[in-house]
C-alpha cells in the first residue's frame, strides 16, 4: 500500500486505517520520518562547553569561506563577545533560509549553492571549493550555550546594504512547547530583522555579537568556581581545596563587587606568557612552549586544567579543533632528519609498520607521498583577542627525559576502505583517511595523550584517552602516546550532532577503531623492540668498558709486581668437570666451572656475567702477587668458590 | 540529602532564594526593538569646521614627516555613529595606505541600549574599511576609569597606547567635574598623560570643553587658577603677556570677577598649564596649543562657551650636564609655554562667526557632513531642515 505524501497530519491518519487494515498478508509498506521537534530542542543548546559555540561559529566562518575570524571579548568581565569574519556573509534569501530552518541548512544542498552558500557544482563544499565543516545549521543557534540574546550583522559583496538581526532566544521547554502551527514548526525565538544602507559595498562578511552573556557561562568563562576555591579561607578549606593552586597562566579577574576593575596586586593581575608587544602568532607560540617549559619546570606532566584557567583552555582546546595550520610546522613537511624513528603502515595495512629514513631536507611527504590529511589552506586565521590560533602540537624538539628511547616514534599511515560488496545503505558509504602516532617518553599537555579525529581539518571530540576504548592494558604506554587522525572521505554521519562524540555503533567507528587498535599493538611492539635493542646496546657498552677497567686493574698489577711494562696478566678459563677449557690459551689458569659456581643449572643473568668478569680481574690480582702457586689446585677452587659467593652476597 | 547542621537549617530559607539568583540575567523575552535615528549635535557644520580646520589640518602636520607605515593610533570618546573615525580614517588612512588603530570608550552603547546596536554597525563598517587594526575597539565602560589602575579601562588603554591623538570630546566638559570624584576626568587624563609621555614621537591631546564662569567646580576651579597664578608669580613675561592680553587683575586673578572674556583665556591657560605639568613630570616635551576654536551652544552665551584646544606635545630629549653626577635636566621653558598658550587662547577662531560671514564655506561643510551622515546610515532628507530648526 502506498501513503500519500502531504500534508502530515492527513498522512498519519491514513497510515492509521492503513495499520488497522492490515494483516501478515497485506502488511502496510512504509517510510520512517522524523519529527522537527527534536530540532526545536537543540537550538536550545546541546553544548557542554562555552568554548564549543565560539567553535560552531569558528566553522561556520570557515564554511562560509572567510580568511579570517576575529573573536574579541572583554576579558576577564565577558559581558559582550564577538565573532567577526570576512566570508560570503549572507543575502536576505540566506539569512531567511537560516532563521527559518535552524537545523535544516542549506549547506550541502542545490539550494545551499542559490543562496550562495555553497558551492555551485559541489554542494558538500563552500563556494570557493573548501571543504564543509558544519552540515545541519544549528552552529549559529549553539550560541544558546552562551547568551539568549545577539545581534547578526552581515553583507555580500556587491549588496548595497547590510542585513541586521536582532534575535532573543526562547528558552525550550517540554511541558509548554511553543506554539506549534500548522506545519508543525516551533517558535525558537523571535527575531527582527532591517536592512542598512551601506557605503562599502565591496565588503563582506559576517559579524555575530553576543551580547547578555548568561551569568553561569560568564562565571565560567571567568573561572569564578576556581578563583573561588583558591580565595577560600584556609583555615575553613578541606585538605582537598586547600592543594588547588591559582593556574600559573590566567587573564586575571574582575572584582566580584565591581566588575569594571581588576582583582589583585597591581603587577600581578594577570599572568601570562606573552607580552603586550608580541604579535598574535608569536604570543601564541609563546603559549604553547610555556606549556612544554613547566615539564623543565618541575611539572612532569602538565596538565592544562591545572595550568591555565578557564579562558585560556577554551582557546586552547579551539586551536585544537579548528582547521588551523601547526604552531612549528606540519609534521608531514618537517626535514625530520635523525629526530625521529619513522615508520608507514603498508598499503591497505597488512603488515607490520616498516621503517624509513629521511636525509637532509626530505620530509615525510616528499619521501612518502602521504600528509594532504594534515593540510590545511593557509588562507584561514583565527584571532582570538591577543593570539593567532596554530594547532598546538609540537613534533621537534622536545624535552629529553630518562626514558630510554630519547627519540619519538612517529609512525603515519593511509586507508581507504570501500566496503566492496555492502550496500551503501548499510555502509555509510567509503571511508578514507590518514593518520599518524607519535609516542614520546612524555606528552606534554596531557590532555594530547589520546586520539584526535578530524573530519575535514575539523575536530570537535578533542583527544579522546581511551583511544577509542581500547581495552588493553598498556596504560604507561598510552600516556606516551599522541595521534591525529585526519579524515578526508565518510565518518561524518558517524559524529553525534554536537560534533563532540561518535556514535560508536556506526560502521565508519568500528572500522576506524579497529584499525586505530592494530597500530596501537604495533607501534607498542615497534616501541619495544627499539628500547630493547637500545637497551641491549647499552648493555653490551657497558659490559665492555667494565671489561676494560678490570683489565686495568689486573694488567697494572702485572706490570708493577713483575716490573715488566710488556707483561700481561694469564687468561683465566672455566671448562666442564674434566677440567679441559673449549680452547686452553698459552700460560692460562684453567678452573673446573663446577666446584667454584656451583651446581646450579639457572640460567646466567647479566649479573652472574658481570661477576664472572669480575672473579677473573680478582683470579688475576692473585696469581699476580703467587697466592694462588701456594694452593693445591682443590684450595684454589674453594678458594674462588667462596669469593664467587662474596660478590653474589653483595648483589642481594 | 540537605545539610542539616543547625547553622545550615536556619539559612536554608535565603538560600533557597539564592539559589535562582543569577541564573537569569537581565535578558527579556520580547520582540527586540529599533529606534529611530536622530541627527545629534556633532551632526552640525561646525563640528565639521573643527574636524577639518583643526583635527584634520593638525593631524597632517603630525604625519608630515613620519612614513606611510606609522601608525594612526587613536583614542577618543566616539558617538556611536563612529563619524569622526570614519572621516580621519578617511583624511590619513584610506588613501595614504596608514594603518588606523582606535580605541573609543562611549558608555551611551551599554549593553542592552539601542545605541549598543548603532554602534555594533558602524564598527562594523569601520573596521571594515580596509587599514584599520584588529586590535581597534570601542568599550562601553566609561572613560573616567582610565583614571583607576585596577580597571579593564586603564589595562586596555595601556595595552593600545601611548597614542598619536587622545581625542577628549566631552559634552558637559571638564566643567562641572569634582576633582575629589574618585574616578574623574583629571585623573583620567593624569593617568593617560602618565603613558602618553611614552610617546616617542609628537602627538596631539585634542579637548572639546565647555567653557564659562561658573559651569565648572568651584575647587577644580581654583586649583586649576593656582597653576596661572604661579605663572604670574614666578615669570615675569607672562605677567607681561597678561597685561598686555587681558583685562583681568593680574595680582589677583580672580575667575569671579574678571571678564567672560578673560574667564575663557584664564581656563584654557590653566588648563594647558595643568596638562603641561602632568608631562613634564614624567617627561621633559614641548607643548604647544596649537590651535583653539570657539562657537556657542548657547546662543545667548556672551562668549564662545564651547571650545576645541588642541594641545600638540613634542618630546624632548636632553641629557643631564653632569654625566657622572646626573641631575634633573630643566629644558622646557614653562614661562614661555604658558606664555604661549595665551596668546594662542587670545587668538581663538569663533567658528559661529565664520560661518556666518562665509556661506560658501558652511555649505561646503553642510555638504561634507551629509556624506558622512550618508557613510553613518543617516536619512539626509531631513538634515537641512533639521540644522534651521
Amino acid at each position: 500500500m502506498s501513503l500519500p505524501q502531504e500534508p502530515r497530519g492527513e498522512m498519519d491518519a491514513a497510515l492509521a486505517t492503513y495499520i488497522k487494515d492490515s494483516s501478515s498478508s497485506s502488511p502496510v509498506n512504509t517510510v520512517l520520518r522524523t519529527d522537527e521537534r527534536v530540532l526545536a530542542r537543540v537550538t536550545d543548546g546541546i553544548y557542554r562547553q562555552p568554548g564549543s559555540a565560539i567553535r560552531e561559529l569558528v566553522s561556520n566562518s570557515y564554511d562560509a569561506d572567510a580568511k579570517q575570524v576575529v573573536i574579541k571579548t572583554d576579558r576577564p568581565r565577558f559581558r559582550t563577545l564577538s565573532i567577526e569574519d570576512d566570508g560570503v556573509g549572507m543575502t536576505p534569501a540566506a539569512l531567511a533560509h537560516l532563521l527559518h530552518h535552524i537545523g535544516g541548512s542549506a549547506k550541502r544542498s542545490r539550494e545551499g549553492a542559490e543562496l550562495g552558500i555553497a558551492n555551485a557544482s559541489d554542494p558538500t563544499r563552500s563556494p570557493s571549493g573548501r571543504r564543509l565543516i558544519g552540515k545541519i545549521g544549528i552552529g549559529l543557534f549553539s550560541v544558546s550555550q552562551l547568551t539568549q540574546r545577539f545581534q547578526i550583522i552581515t553583507k555580500t559583496a556587491g549588496d548595497p546594504f547590510r542585513t541586521i538581526a536582532l534575535v532573543v532566544l526562547r528558552q525550550y521547554s517540554d511541558e509548554s512547547v511553543p506554539t506549534a502551527d500548522e506545519q508543525g514548526e516551533h517558535e525558537a525565538g523571535l527575531v527582527t530583522i532591517w536592512r542598512e544602507p551601506a557605503a562599502d559595498a565591496d565588503s563582506h562578511g559576517t559579524t555575530i555579537i553576543l551580547t547578555d552573556i548568561r551569568p553561569q557561562t560568564r562565571d565560567t568563562l571567568q573561572s569564578r568556581g576556581l578563583w573561588e576555591a583558591i580565595d577560600v579561607d584556609p583555615s575553613l578549606a578541606s585538605a582537598e581545596a586547600k592543594d588547588i593552586n591559582p593556574p600559573y597562566f590566567h587573564i586575571g579577574r574582575v572584582r566580584p563587587d565591581d566588575v569594571d576593575l581588576l582583582q589583585g596586586d597591581i603587577n600581578a593581575q594577570n599572568s601570562l606568557p606573552w607580552t603586550r608587544d608580541d604579535r598574535p602568532e608569536v604570543a601564541f607560540e609563546k603559549l604553547v612552549k610555556a606549556v612544554w617549559h613547566r615539564v623543565d619546570l618541575g611539572t612532569p606532566n602538565p596538565k592544562l586544567e591545572h595550568i591555565f584557567d578557564y579562558y585560556l583552555q577554551m582557546v586552547w582546546q579551539l586551536s585544537l579543533a579548528i582547521p588551523a595550520p601547526y604552531v612549528s610546522g606540519n609534521p608531514y613537511d618537517l626535514p625530520l632528519q635523525n629526530r625521529l624513528y619513522l615508520f608507514k603502515v603498508p598499503q591497505a595495512d597488512r603488515g607490520v609498520p616498516a621503517g624509513f629514513e629521511l636525509t637532509g631536507d626530505e620530509t615525510i611527504r616528499t619521501e612518502k607521498s602521504i600528509g594532504s590529511g594534515a593540510d590545511v589552506g593557509s588562507d584561514f586565521t583565527v584571532l582570538v583577542d591577543d593570539l593567532q590560533l596554530a594547532r598546538p602540537l609540537v613534533f621537534e624538539d622536545l624535552p629529553v627525559t630518562s626514558h630510554a628511547v630519547k627519540k619519538p616514534i612517529l609512525v603515519v599511515g593511509r586507508c581507504r576502505e570501500d566496503f566492496n560488496g555492502v550496500p551503501s545503505e548499510l555502509t555509510g558509504g567509503p571511508l578514507e583517511f590518514e593518520a599518524y602516532l607519535m609516542w614520546a617518553p612524555k606528552v606534554a599537555p596531557t590532555e594530547h595523550q589520546g586520539v584526535l579525529v578530524r573530519v575535514h581539518g575539523s575536530s570537535g571530540t578533542l583527544f579522546d584517552p581511551t583511544f577509542m576504548r581500547y581495552q588493553v592494558s598498556e596504560q604507561t604506554r598510552l600516556r606516551q602516546m599522541s595521534c591525529e587522525i585526519f579524515v578526508s572521505e565518510g565518518l561524518e554521519a558517524a559524529l553525534n550532532i554536537d560534533r563532540e562524540s561518535f556514535n560508536y555503533a556506526h560502521p565508519h567507528v568500528v572500522y576506524l577503531t579497529k584499525w586505530l587498535h592494530t597500530l596501537l599493538r604495533r607501534v607498542a611492539t615497534i616501541q619495544k623492540s627499539i628500547a630493547a635493542g637500545i637497551r641491549e646496546a647499552t648493555r653490551l657498552a657497558e659490559a665492555a668498558e667494565e671489561e676494560e677497567a678490570l683489565s686495568r686493574i689486573a694488567a697494572q698489577a702485572w706490570q708493577d709486581e713483575s716490573d715488566d711494562p710488556g707483561a700481561e696478566p694469564p687468561p683465566i678459563e672455566f671448562g666442564d668437570e674434566t677440567g679441559e677449557p673449549p680452547s686452553v690459551e698459552l700460560g692460562a689458569y684453567r678452573f673446573r666451572r663446577r666446584p667454584v659456581f656451583g651446581e646450579s643449572a639457572r640460567r646466567r643473568t647479566l649479573q652472574d656475567q658481570a661477576n664472572e668478569r669480575k672473579l677473573r680481574a680478582m683470579v688475576q690480582l692473585l696469581a699476580a702477587y703467587g697466592v694462588l702457586e701456594s694452593l693445591t689446585d682443590q684450595q684454589q677452587e674453594r678458594l674462588l668458590a667462596g669469593m664467587r659467593q662474596i660478590l653474589d652476597v653483595s648483589d642481594n | 540529602m540537605c545539610p542539616t547542621t543547625d547553622r545550615l537549617m536556619s539559612d536554608q530559607s535565603n538560600e533557597r532564594d539564592d539559589l535562582t539568583t543569577g541564573i537569569f540575567g537581565d535578558t527579556e523575552y520580547a520582540q527586540p526593538r529599533t529606534t529611530p535615528r536622530e541627527f545629534k549635535p556633532w551632526h552640525k557644520p561646525r563640528k565639521q569646521f573643527v574636524r577639518r580646520k583643526q583635527w584634520s589640518a593638525l593631524l597632517r602636520r603630525l604625519y608630515e614627516d613620519r612614513g606611510p607605515g606609522d601608525p594612526l593610533r587613536y583614542l577618543g570618546l566616539p558617538g556611536s555613529d563612529l563619524i569622526d573615525l570614519r572621516y580621519l580614517h578617511e583624511q590619513l588612512c584610506s588613501d595614504d595606505g596608514r594603518t588606523l588603530c582606535f580605541l573609543g570608550f562611549n558608555t551611551a552603547a551599554r549593553l542592552g541600549s539601542p545605541e549598543q546596536v548603532e554602534m555594533n554597525i558602524s564598527l562594523d563598517e569601520v573596521r571594515r574599511l580596509g587599514n584599520v587594526d584588529g586590535q581597534s575597539a570601542v568599550l562601553t565602560d566609561d572613560f573616567r576609569l582610565v583614571g583607576n589602575e585596577y580597571s579593564i579601562a586603564w589595562s586596555r588603554t595601556r595595552q593600545l597606547g601611548p597614542f598619536d591623538v587622545v581625542n577628549i570630546d566631552l559634552c558637559d566638559g571638564l566643567a562641572s567635574e569634582s576633582p575629589q570624584n574618585n574616578g574623574s576626568i583629571y585623573s583620567a587624563l593624569a593617568q593617560l598623560m602618565a603613558l602618553q609621555a611614552r610617546n616617542p614621537n609628537p602627538w596631539l591631546l585634542l579637548i572639546t570643553t565647555r567653557m564659562g564662569r561658573g559651569t565648572f567646580d568651584a575647587d577644580a576651579e581654583q586649583r586649576l587658577i593656582s597653576h596661572f597664578r604661579e605663572n604670574v608669580a614666578r615669570c615675569e613675561g607672562f605677567a607681561e603677556a597678561c597685561g598686555q592680553l587681558l583685562e583681568l587683575d593680574v595680582e589677583s586673578v580672580d575667575p569671579a570677577t574678571c571678564s567672560e572674556a578673560d574667564h575663557l583665556n584664564l581656563m584654557t591657560v590653566a588648563i594647558g598649564k595643568w596638562l603641561s605639568m602632568l608631562v613634564q613630570s614624567q617627561a621633559p616635551s614641548h607643548v604647544e596649543l596649537a590651535s583653539t576654536h570657539g562657537y556657542r551652544v548657547n546662543p545667548a552665551a556672551p562668549q564662545e562657551d564651547l571650545v576645541s584646544l588642541a594641545f600638540r606635545f613634542e618630546p624632548v630629549i636632553v641629557a643631564s650636564p653632569d654625566a657622572l653626577s646626573p641631575t634633573a635636566p630643566d629644558p622646557v621653558d614653562e614661562c614661555a609655554i604658558a606664555k604661549a598658550i595665551l596668546r594662542r587662547s587670545t587668538r581663538r577662531l569663533d567658528v559661529d562667526t565664520i560661518l556666518n560671514e562665509q556661506p560658501d564655506l558652511r555649505e561646503e561643510l553642510t555638504a561634507e557632513t551629509e556624506r558622512l551622515l550618508v557613510k553613518s546610515r543617516y536619512d539626509i532628507e531631513d538634515y537641512r531642515a533639521w540644522l534651521t530648526s
